[in-house]
């Protein structure tokens, strides 16, 4: 890339969410396959300078109007204090922070502390905390390096300077975990009264920790009928406590769905900053180098950090239509979707459509197709044979 | 015509176990008397397809003129190579009758194995001379005392008549070459008697046609003869002639004595019959030679290409093959699972597997292979008398009276530690035990009588296991006998699976159809709802196993960066989907057709 370039007319990417990665933790979960590190702190420095380089390249050349910022990770809040604050004022140099309509910065809880979560407040307007679990020794199997009490001392520091929006992330069908215990995790997350609750199926992953000792035969995950129960169960306890679903994994407060989150799902354009980051704006998607010294000696000499970059045909903007918009409750809008595909899905896949609603995996009226709580945890079946 | 050329004469085969190093041995044999070049030798000249050097074994048998030296005069010794498996016996034996001697190769470590044993029964039985060839003897653990002590015990031959020899180091060769000028005698035939010439092998060229082996007998050959083949009736132009050196060269005769190649415009390897008899049309001998055999499978499977585009690829990729192996049998099949195939015939279970993987490898066809049967005579109720060679080709057992099916004699030759279990193993595939004959060097000759549709099930493998590689075994068809047994078919979601469906004897019924059933359920994926598989004689299930319904395939995050990634991979499921077979709404892995051979 040239960052050099400049243009007469910058084009205006509709991209309405910026996603900026901080690759760093204080450890390494062995679940995680996200790209982060627990071994390179030293990095952070010239890290957020390549980040804030790689944000000016579009600044220079783009229309930036966006409005939702996700500082994701990693662990962002593993960043010291002087850390963060050169950041976010680096990032709200180039983006107008009051036309965001949310700001989330994720965070573990051993990282929330009086002074971060100061920071924190002048900042962003969400925080999602990872929490997992409230039992210690499915902490310890997890490899978390907080404890119980560590959760809810976060989460009151976070409302005490003053957080308005807080995300919790509720891990299910973790080695030797029941779902009474499930369900106990996600009344006491509820009790806390956050505005929106995660609730994630531990997945097992190849090339991580887990998927190793899963090959090894030394991980054993509750059985899929046990992970079946503990979804729809977890499912119903959380919207009887007033969260309601939205998409496979996320429950909100009404009015609090994730608006970032939302915009991928959509699917809509957005920017990714920092190493391994993705976005997808102007018909293509773009992924950057994980590698965080290699991303930042490209960003120093002003190269391009992406690694791939994939034109988005008709064909692939159709599967990925059915495949996010099939995550979500609201299902697939026949409108939205005749106006962009201009066919009608109805008649196109009235087959696919009736063999799922007769078993009970979807429904399908006149606000859409849409699936079931059944049906998202077979959506991937689902979704293929639209495929 | 003077007969006395055929004094500088010596006709020889080489009979050896897989690996004991025959053609090793026959590169040294050529490479010593030049009649190759060193340098350009491919290692191996007689094992032309690459499957075979891979496999360590010949099929085709060709013919090879070596020029040697010997007290100052110049012989022809033709070196004519057998198929090394117990699938090609008859072929092996058209190969040997050509022949007045043979090497016999035995591994001075490995010793005497069952498949030597009976290619050297079948030499002595054609008079042949037998040269025993101690190979190997440079390696460490070879013990060439005790391989020509068994070999004493075993096929009473003197010892003192081995020659210890190490192909691979070229130790010997020199002595081997004039054994065989010294103690194989000169053919016997008669130059001025009318044609009489063997087929020993023929072989498919597209430029010439098929290419005739020929051992002449009596009389000779000329181009421009019209010849008769006797058993099959037929005349032919003859082209050209030749030998082989080892490239095809052509001669203007081919004597009595004399080995070589006829070309005479046939089209086709069906119109040849190895053992056959050629001769002059207008002057023919009197009598064929004897021993000639109609080539028949003994062992049938359904080949079934896993997308059906592929069925005239097949079609196209069988005849292909049987334009050089005339002993491939096969006819269009259609199953109900499988979609459109062929029901195919062969040798043995080493023949199948090798076509299996030439149509694989060389032809890229991705196949389902079912089960492995043998030809039933099935006899109704009214005494009349169908060959069924395929379990969906049995009619309803109502209308059945009897079933006959093939038995063999089967030897085995085992160091004795593992004769116990061996005996298990043949007793528990129905075998009829006959003799145990103890070989000095601590080994066992063991004879049983046993269906084939036993041994082709599984059989070799679970013999190499369980003497750890060190048994080896040889079988021939006796006879069909009467036999209880029963079809037993396989229903997946209550559809009838034709092609899992198996003819077994009824005392293995029940068992094998519920290990089937329980194999079934492992290998078959999880589908969108619960999914009976069943085991049934006729209408009466037999073994029943659920495959519950798949309770979960989701991706609980998908984010910004996952998209790609995750499209692809469901695309990726989507793929290995269509490789299934679907068999109504329930999609089959591959695996599933080929776990009823893992069933025992």
């Amino acid at each position: 890339m040239d960052n050099n370039q400049s243009t007469d007319q910058k084009p205006s990417p509709a991209a309405s969410g910026l996603y900026v990665h901080i690759p760093f933790c204080l450890q390494k979960c062995p679940y995680c396959d996200f790209s982060s590190f627990d071994d390179i702190p030293y990095l952070a420095d010239n890290y957020i300078e390549a980040l804030l380089r790689e944000l000016r390249y579009y600044k220079n050349n783009f229309e930036l109007n966006f409005d939702t910022l996700f500082i994701g990770g990693g662990t962002p809040t593993a960043l010291t204090e002087k850390q963060l604050d050169y950041l976010f004022s680096g990032i709200y140099s180039m983006v107008n922070r009051k036309k965001m309509k949310e700001i989330t910065v994720e965070a573990n809880p051993e990282t929330v502390t009086e002074r971060k979560a100061k920071v924190l407040e002048a900042n962003v307007n969400r925080v999602s905390l990872g929490c997992q679990t409230f039992h210690e020794h499915h902490l310890k199997k997890l490899n978390r390096i907080h404890d119980a009490s560590a959760i809810y001392a976060a989460f009151e520091l976070l409302r005490k300077y003053g957080t308005k929006n807080i995300n919790l992330d509720l891990m299910f069908g973790i080695e030797g975990q029941s779902t009474a215990e499930v369900l106990e995790n996600i009344k006491k997350a509820a009790a806390l009264n956050p505005e929106h609750i995660s609730f994630y199926m531990l997945t097992v992953y190849d090339h991580t920790e887990f998927g190793r000792l899963k090959d090894e035969g030394l991980l054993k995950l509750p059985e899929d009928e046990i992970m079946e129960h503990m979804y729809l169960k977890g499912a119903q306890v959380l919207e009887e406590a007033g969260y309601a679903q939205y998409e496979i994994s996320n429950f909100s407060k009404p009015g609090r769905q994730c608006i970032h989150n939302l915009n991928y799902w959509k699917p809509g354009e957005y920017v990714g900053v920092g190493a391994s980051a993705a976005s997808c704006f102007d018909g293509s998607r773009y992924k950057n180098i994980d590698d965080v010294s290699e991303y930042i000696k490209r960003l120093k000499t002003d190269s391009d950090p992406a690694e791939t970059s994939e034109k988005i045909t008709p064909e692939t903007a159709l599967k990925d239509h059915i495949m996010l918009r099939l995550r979500l409750v609201a299902g697939i809008d026949p409108h939205v979707f005749r106006d962009q595909f201009s066919f009608d899905f109805e008649s196109k896949y009235s087959n696919i459509i009736s063999q799922f609603t007769k078993q009970g995996l979807a429904i399908n009226d006149s606000r859409g197709f849409r699936l079931t709580k059944k049906g998202f945890l077979l959506s991937n079946e689902i979704i293929q044979s639209f495929f | 015509m003077d007969n006395s050329y055929m004094q500088k004469i010596r006709n020889f085969s080489i009979i050896a176990h897989i690996d004991h190093g025959k053609s090793t041995l026959a590169d040294r044999l050529l490479e010593h008397t030049g009649t190759i070049d060193k340098r350009k030798m491919k290692e191996q000249v007689l094992d032309s397809m690459d499957l075979e050097r891979e496999r360590g074994i010949t099929i085709k048998a060709k013919a090879v003129a070596i020029k040697y030296k010997y007290n100052g005069e110049e012989y022809s010794l033709n070196l004519i190579d057998t198929p090394g498996h117990v699938d090609f016996t008859y072929e092996v034996s058209r190969s040997l009758i050509a022949s007045e001697g043979a090497l016999l190769v035995i591994d001075a470590s490995q010793g005497i194995e069952a498949q030597t044993m009976a290619n050297a029964h079948i030499a002595m039985n054609s008079n042949l001379l037998l040269i025993p060839v101690i190979n190997k003897i440079d390696l460490p653990n070879a013990d060439p005392e005790n391989a020509i002590r068994e070999m004493e015990e075993l096929l009473a031959l003197p010892g003192e008549d081995a020659i210890r020899a190490s192909a691979k180091e070229g130790i010997g060769t020199e002595e081997i070459l004039r054994a065989i000028v010294e103690r194989i005698p000169a053919p016997n035939g008669d130059v001025n008697k009318p044609l009489k010439a063997l087929v020993m092998d023929a072989q498919f060229d597209f430029y010439k046609g098929v290419i005739t082996f020929v051992r002449i007998v009596d009389g000779y050959i000329k181009p421009g003869m019209k010849i008769l083949m006797m058993a099959s009736n037929t005349k032919w132009d003859v082209d050209n002639i030749g030998i082989f050196k080892p490239g095809m060269v052509e001669t203007d005769i081919l004597r009595a004595g004399e080995v070589g190649y006829i070309v005479a415009g046939i089209k086709s390897l069906s119109d040849i019959k190895i053992g056959d008899t050629v001769t002059d049309n207008t002057n023919p001998c009197d009598r064929a030679l004897p021993g000639y055999k109609e080539v028949k499978p003994m062992v049938f499977c359904g080949l079934f290409p896993v997308v059906s585009e592929q069925y005239t690829e097949l079609k196209d990729a069988l005849m292909k093959l049987k334009l050089n192996d005339s002993s491939l049998f096969f006819e269009p099949e259609s199953s109900e699972a499988l979609g459109f195939g062929y029901r195919c015939g062969f040798l043995g279970l080493l023949h199948m597997e090798i076509i299996q993987e030439r149509l694989e490898r060389e032809y890229n066809l991705n196949l389902i292979a079912t089960a492995p049967n043998v030809e039933y005579k099935v006899v109704s109720t009214k005494g009349e008398t169908t060959i069924c060679d395929a379990p969906a080709s049995f009619p309803d057992f109502s209308y059945i009276d009897h079933i006959e099916e093939p038995y063999v004699k089967l030897n085995l030759i085992t160091p004795s530690e593992f004769l116990g279990a061996l005996m298990q193993l043949c007793q528990s595939r129905r075998g009829v035990y006959v003799t145990t004959e103890y070989i000095m060097g601590n080994r066992a000759l063991l004879t049983y009588e046993m269906p084939l549709a036993e041994i082709i099930w599984d059989f070799y493998d679970k013999l190499k296991s369980i003497s750890r590689g060190y048994a080896s075994m040889d079988y021939e068809l006796m006879d069909y006998r009467t036999s209880d047994l029963k079809k037993v078919d396989i229903l997946v979601n209550h559809e009838k699976v034709d092609s899992l469906s198996f003819i077994t004897h009824e005392q293995f019924a029940y068992n094998r159809a519920k290990l089937l059933v329980e194999k079934l359920k492992e290998v078959i994926p999880r589908q969108m709802f619960v999914v009976p598989i069943q085991g049934a004689i006729g209408a009466s299930i037999i073994s029943r196993e659920t495959i519950p319904a798949m309770r979960k395939n989701v991706l609980a995050k998908c984010y910004g960066g996952d998209i790609t990634r995750k499209r692809k991979l469901l695309e990726k499921q989507k793929e290995g989907k269509k490789r299934m077979k679907a068999i109504g709404s329930v999609e089959i892995p591959q695996e599933a057709f080929l776990a009823i051979l893992k069933v025992d």
